[in-house]
């Protein structure tokens, strides 16, 4: 079944729209930011490193790297609607059409709600990573990997930030663990976005729900000095806060664990899979 | 395969949908429920195929409960109210789908089931321009498709013009001649008494009457 | 038998629609007591820090959370960051999003039973604009209560100088949500929504002399560059009448075609 419900998530429309959207927006950042940085007149003498000044980087050209670009600032925003357009309404469809009978028949709850999970899941990383893979590949195609540093006053990642000093240390490490972050995100946005879809009365309100909620997040986490937490923080590898990298994970790995209680709370409970 | 359901009782909130039901089933043989609507015949074949838990009580599959070793029919097909599939997707193309689960029908199966109740396997258009009795038909074709041990169709009829309830008698026939169990509901009493080995008359969520002499009821002239 | 009008189609929704609308004014309302919240919180903390008084950065912060203050544009300048404007975007989102939930509930539950009993499918259509218009102006009413409860936020609201800047952004603000549920029932809500984020993002990066990004007019930040010297609200008010003609104009039209679009495209 979870082959069955992968291949359908790849097929779907709305997962093409997503990923079309983000590689749309990444090729967007090399067109304004890095390609203008590798062969801008303006950045010429930075290029040849006149007056000491640092070269642009791979590193703080990318979608990633450059946290005050448009083309970042919209990434960054949307990314919880693009982790859920591609399949976090499908199990509200399959279930208000009456479709996940067919399907539990042949199978169990269980089986449907990982395999439903999984999918999810994995629809929202591809649709979410795909785009900034995309964008370091196309900027590395223009711009040297320089290593940052920290002096040079062009790198957005503060060293007080999350990782920050791994950043400066092995950048290449510090990307790896912030696409592992990233995931542990998506994942929760995605997961939470497919079991609202249970609760919600339509597909566009289950896929814009979580959406809704991380912006509430963001407003209400501001006076607490806390929006370093949001997702639209924690999925940019250069974060404009400072935010402890356990604390990050504990509070997603919590959220996590919720969606886990109740999946296993659904599954004793089939009719709610039901019309 | 011997079907056994056992004091069963379903509650949904404070209402009683099934009350102390008490039947079994065998192969090769079908089984008729009849009653008016709402009186919780399509709750009785979720009941049995496992869709719904109960309040109180068991359903058993050769002397083995469900929820036990298993949450599921092994092996069943249903049609359960209006039949859903994927609006994008061309009928076989949802058959092969939901057939890649079990994977035990393959697609010459497959396009061999659709011709069996009257549909174009090399139809392009996808479900959501079916007709109602188009639709009816995939709904019946995904019930039998993978030759399943139990057959539960619930209302199969619906939408359907003379050759569609002609092909679908016939289906049933040869489903029970397969050795299938067949569970029909149908809210009308003389198709049913045409078709059905034995009828269960249900009532309210209860069990009122089991008729299982139909066919000699039928021959002497029986008002069911 | 009478054929119900359009007025009869509204009252209908009216009472078929009224938890969507409750549910709206309530989200609206939430967000704007976030943002007072926000406000107070910054303030009070900028009293502690600075008992002398604010300073531009910290009263700017203090505001940034309001929903219709928005954000300074992008810049330069160290002292003026831009950071998305969170309240605002979601603001606009959700005057988007529970309309369209409404209508495609609607259109789902009882559109052909309705359809199928009006003379023609403008009165459909226009009832469901009207509709529209009434569930944000009452969200932005709602909105609003919040912000009357500080006076400082109430005199830049109600500035004598000027017409009130909450009434011309929120006439806005409806209009441009109106043009946007008209084009997620052409275009299928998701893409739509999608590209509105997304254009509400550019809007609060750019300065508005771009009439393109008529969006950022509606936000209140006094750093932004405004077009022109014409009086903001002129402007304003002109746009949000613009919009609303041309939205009525696609309401109309849409409602001449032979295909049904739903509000997902289902009937596509």
């Amino acid at each position: 079944m979870l082959r069955t419900e992968i291949y359908r998530m790849l097929k779907s429309r709305s997962f093409r729209i997503s990923l079309l959207v983000g590689c749309s927006i990444a090729i967007w950042e090399l067109i304004v930011v890095a390609i203008p940085y590798a062969y801008g007149p303006e950045w010429a003498f930075m290029r040849s490193g006149a007056d000491g000044a640092y070269p642009p980087s791979l590193f703080n050209s990318w979608l990633g790297g450059t946290p005050f670009s448009l083309p970042s600032l919209v990434y960054f925003f949307v990314a919880p609607l693009l982790a859920c357009i591609p399949y976090a309404s499908s199990l509200h469809t399959d279930c208000a059409g009456g479709f996940a009978i067919q399907l539990l028949v042949r199978s169990d709850a269980r089986t449907y709600l990982r395999s439903k999970i999984v999918s999810s899941v994995v629809g929202a990383i591809v649709a979410v990573e795909i785009p900034l893979l995309l964008s370091l590949l196309l900027t590395a195609t223009v711009l040297p990997a320089l290593p940052p540093e920290a002096t040079a006053g062009t790198f957005f990642v503060s060293p007080t930030a999350m990782l920050g000093d791994l950043f400066y240390a092995h950048t290449w490490m510090y990307l790896m663990s912030y696409f592992l972050i990233e995931i542990c995100t998506i994942c929760a946005i995605a997961w939470a976005g497919t079991l609202l879809g249970l609760v919600l009365p339509n597909a566009l309100m289950t896929t814009v729900a979580p959406f809704m909620i991380c912006m509430i997040l963001s407003v209400a986490l501001t006076p607490f000095n806390a929006s370093s937490y949001t997702p639209a923080e924690l999925l940019n590898p250069s974060p404009t806060g400072a935010a402890n990298v356990i604390v990050a994970l504990m509070a997603y790995g919590s959220i996590l664990i919720l969606c886990l209680v109740i999946t296993c709370i659904i599954t004793k409970h089939i009719e709610w899979l039901q019309q | 395969m011997r079907l056994v359901i056992r004091s069963y009782t379903k509650q949904f909130r404070h209402n009683t949908v099934l009350d102390d039901i008490t039947a079994s089933f065998e192969s090769g043989t079908i089984y008729g429920l009849q009653g008016k609507n709402g009186s919780g015949k399509t709750m009785l074949m979720r009941a049995l195929s496992g869709l719904i838990r109960p309040t109180s009580g068991t359903v058993e599959v050769d002397g083995v409960p469900l929820g036990k070793d298993f949450d599921m029919l092994p092996s069943v097909g249903v049609l359960l109210e209006s039949p859903t599939f994927l609006d994008s997707y061309t009928g076989l193309r949802n058959l092969e789908t939901i057939a890649s689960i079990r994977q035990v029908a393959h697609r010459k199966q497959l396009e061999d089931t659709l011709r069996r109740v009257g549909l174009d396997p090399l139809d392009k258009r996808p479900y959501r321009k079916y007709s109602l009795g188009m639709k009816q038909r995939l709904g019946i074709a995904c019930a039998i498709m993978e030759s399943p041990d139990v057959v539960m169709l619930d209302e199969p009829f619906n939408a359907l013009d003379a050759s569609g309830i002609s092909l679908t008698r016939t289906i049933i026939r040869e489903e029970k001649e397969r050795g299938a169990l067949v569970i029909l509901a149908c809210h009308d009493a003389q198709e049913l008494a045409n078709l059905a080995d034995e009828i269960l008359v249900i009532e309210q969520g209860r069990l009122v009457s089991v008729i299982d002499d139909v066919r000699k009821g039928v021959e002497n002239g029986d008002g069911l | 038998m009478s054929t119900p009008t359009t007025l009869k189609l509204f009252i209908r929704d009216l009472q078929v629609g009224k938890y969507h609308m409750i549910a709206l004014a309530c989200a609206t309302c939430i967000l704007s007591v976030f943002g007072v919240l926000s406000y107070l919180y910054a303030t009070n903390l900028a009293l502690q820090l600075m008992p002398s008084g604010f300073t531009s950065h910290v009263n700017h912060d203090a505001w940034s959370n309001l929903w219709l203050f928005g954000c300074n544009p992008a810049s330069n300048q160290p002292d003026l960051p831009f950071s998305m404007p969170t309240s605002w975007i979601g603001m606009h989102l959700l005057f988007v999003a529970l309309p369209i939930s409404y209508v495609t509930t609607d259109y789902r539950r009882s559109g052909i039973q309705i359809l199928t009993r009006t003379s023609r499918k403008t009165s459909w259509y226009l009832a469901k604009l009207l509709w529209t218009i009434l569930a944000i102006m009452l969200a932005l009413m709602a909105a609003l209560i919040p912000l009357l409860s500080q006076p400082s936020i109430a005199e830049i609201l109600f500035e004598p100088t000027r017409l009130p800047a909450y009434a011309s952004a929120a006439i806005l603000s409806t209009s441009l949500s109106i043009l946007v549920t008209q084009g997620s029932w052409q275009l299928g809500a998701i893409p739509t929504l999608l590209a509105y984020t997304i254009y509400l993002g550019v809007c609060a990066y750019l300065p508005s002399d771009n009439p393109l990004f008529i969006g950022s007019l509606t936000m209140l930040c006094r750093y932004r560059a405004y077009i022109g010297e014409m009086p903001i609200a002129c402007i304003e008010t002109s746009a949000a009448l613009a919009l609303l003609v041309i939205s009525t104009l696609v309401c109309v039209l849409a409602s001449k075609r032979d295909v049904i679009p739903g509000p997902l495209g289902e009937c596509r």
